[in-house]
């Protein structure tokens, strides 16, 4: 398979300092990402799926040139980023920051222009790309209405547009869906599928798992600056197949109940979460041996005074993954 | 053409934006007429009844026209202060609204990005021009020696100044982020050294070795040789050169100093940060 984007072993170190006056007295390193490797194949979709803060942007602004790596390279197109920043630049779409990265105090037409100007488009070819986008994306009708005036999904639409404005053979999106209705959500997913179709290669980063799951030919899963799991998403959920994970919604969870649910032979892991709305709480135990244990669950609630009020036998998704793969849920 | 096509677009979306804020238009119409009023008044008063201090004027500038001296100051001061500072506001506007990072993922040249932006800044300082002219031709009336090609040619050899000291205050900006407060000192020291509204002749000494480092000194020095004391090009072409040359030299200084800063942040990731 060809590849459309080559990562290799790329590193970026922060450094900051703590300061006593004008004096620099601490020097501290932050391994915002650290030694990441991957190939994107031509035409595909490669999740960078992982919590907040594990990396995700400061891998794209690397690939994008905004960033200089402390160490590493990157080609788009067989182009070094480093090297060749503007031929690189004219191979990348990229959507980042989302809605704030379009004019809000101009149309979505002037903006989608605006921006074809700048990738090199005569007038004629800016006019034709820009309503093409503009089509594509179901904002013709509001084509000329100022982008302040929208919703943050539409806002977010214009950001794609502009993305797409360079017909470029790759796409980076960063966080495409972020802050967006489910309904919103679902629309974007499927121009972005409607974009693989088109033969480009697409970069997606998200801490969505059903996302990333849904749009993503591979997925690289990504934790403190690190890549910890590379694979297509079926392999990555087969991978901790002898894994069951069980959802147990119940009345009141303690410390108590949870460390005695986690001292259990053959679990793994145990995540709680509150319901505001339902008011209930929500237990999910990874385990090894779920039909011998699952009494002893039952007893252990019961005897922590709590009541169960529905109880799911879970398929291994991503975030099993990432709990199996870190010992933490995505969202923490 | 393609670097051209891009000066254009950036000139282009600021011009439209400009326009969508309308209220600009009373400021420039109202502001010139304003602006040298203090400075006038004070110069009428400071002369004295019988006018004997013009006499002490005319010895530090060669012509009584006061007030011509001022406008002319004010004019050339306001062209350069809103084309100079726009490069740096605009960036920092930029780095505001969050669209910094999307133009910088364009496969362009940052300068033309920056020339861009300043060339909507610079027609607002010609309008600004113009207005003030004919307000104080047919409000004030003050004559202006010369002709129009010349007071446009005296705007002109000023650019490669205000864009290099432009250039050196995005750089700044990128760096720095806020800096209202190294702007308003340097504006202030600018306005006392460049002689805005008063001859640099009786300054200080060491105020007026200060003051031959600016470009703008020079410019100002050109500007009233041609519109308010009647002289040719000849008679200013020392002060013309003058201003040409640190103004080359200040925009290949604006250049290095970008570039160096725009690498820095880069490394440090902090080019969307505000």
């Amino acid at each position: 398979m060809e590849t459309a984007v080559e990562v290799l072993n790329l590193k970026k170190y922060f450094t900051s300092y703590k300061k006593k006056l004008f004096k620099r007295t601490e020097k501290k390193e932050f391994k915002a990402v650290d030694g990441v490797s991957f190939n994107i194949y031509k035409g595909e979709i490669f999740g960078l799926l992982g919590p907040n803060g594990a990396g995700k942007t400061t891998i794209i602004k690397m690939i994008t040139g905004l960033l200089r790596p402390t160490e590493g390279s990157v080609k788009v197109m067989g182009m070094d980023v480093d090297k060749n920043p503007m031929e690189a630049l004219g191979s990348i779409g990229t959507v980042l920051a989302g809605d704030r990265s379009v004019y809000w105090k101009l149309t979505a037409r002037e903006n989608l222009e605006y921006f074809a100007a700048l990738y090199g488009c005569d007038r004629r070819e800016a006019k034709k790309r820009t309503t093409e986008i503009l089509e594509k994306l179901g904002l013709i009708e509001k084509a000329d209405e100022l982008v302040e005036k929208f919703s943050t999904g539409m806002k977010q639409k214009v950001a794609l547009g502009k993305a797409l404005i360079p017909n470029a053979p790759v796409v980076l999106l960063d966080e495409p869906t972020l802050g967006l209705d489910p309904q919103s959500a679902l629309n974007l997913r499927e121009i972005i599928l409607q974009l693989k179709k088109e033969g480009r290669t697409i970069l997606l980063t998200t801490h969505y798992m059903e996302e990333a799951d849904f749009l993503s030919d591979r997925i690289a899963i990504i934790n403190g600056g690190r890549i910890i799991a590379l694979d297509t998403p079926e392999n990555l959920k087969k991978s901790i197949n002898e894994v069951k994970s069980v959802k147990i919604e119940l009345t009141g969870v303690g410390e108590k109940l949870i460390e005695e649910l986690k001292g259990l032979n053959g679990v793994k892991n145990v995540i709680s979460s509150y319901d505001v709305n339902k008011r209930s709480y929500t237990l999910t135990v990874h385990h090894v041996d779920g039909e011998a244990l699952m009494q002893r669950f039952i007893d252990i609630i019961s005897e922590n005074n709590s009541r169960i009020l529905n109880i799911n036998v879970l398929e291994p998704s991503l975030e099993d993954v990432f709990i199996n793969l870190t010992g933490k849920s995505l969202r923490e | 053409m393609r670097r051209i096509r891009t000066i254009a677009a950036v000139a282009r979306k600021e011009f439209i934006k400009m326009v969508r804020y309308p209220t600009w238009v009373i400021q420039m119409l109202i502001w010139p007429l304003i602006f040298p009023l203090l400075y006038i008044l004070s110069a009428h008063g400071f002369a004295g009844p019988d006018k004997s201090g013009l006499e002490l004027f005319k010895a530090a500038t060669g012509t009584e026209n006061y007030a011509g001296f001022i406008v002319v100051g004010i004019m050339a001061w306001m062209w350069v202060n809103i084309t100079m500072w726009s490069f740096g506001s605009y960036l920092r506007e930029e780095q505001m609204l969050g669209t910094l990072e999307s133009n910088w993922l364009c496969p362009i040249n940052r300068f033309d990005f920056l020339i861009g932006a300043s060339l909507v800044s610079a027609l607002q300082g010609l309008f600004i021009a113009v207005v003030s002219m004919l307000e104080y031709r047919f409000i004030y009336g003050i004559h202006f020696d010369g002709n129009v090609f010349l007071w446009l040619l005296m705007f002109l050899v000023t650019v490669p100044a205000v864009y290099g000291m432009g250039m050196l205050f995005s750089g700044v900006v990128l760096w720095l982020k806020e800096i209202n407060a190294v702007v308003n000192l340097v504006r202030g020291t600018m306005m006392v050294l460049c002689g805005i509204t008063f001859p640099t002749a009786i300054m200080p000494g060491w105020m007026q070795i200060l003051s031959k480092a600016l470009p703008f000194t020079f410019g100002l020095q050109a500007a009233r040789t041609v519109m308010v004391k009647g002289g040719t090009l000849k008679n200013a072409s020392g002060d013309i050169f003058m201003c040409l040359a640190e103004g080359i030299l200040l925009l290949f200084l604006g250049r290095i100093v970008f570039d160096r800063i725009e690498k820095k942040v880069k490394i440090s990731g902090s080019l969307e940060r505000f």
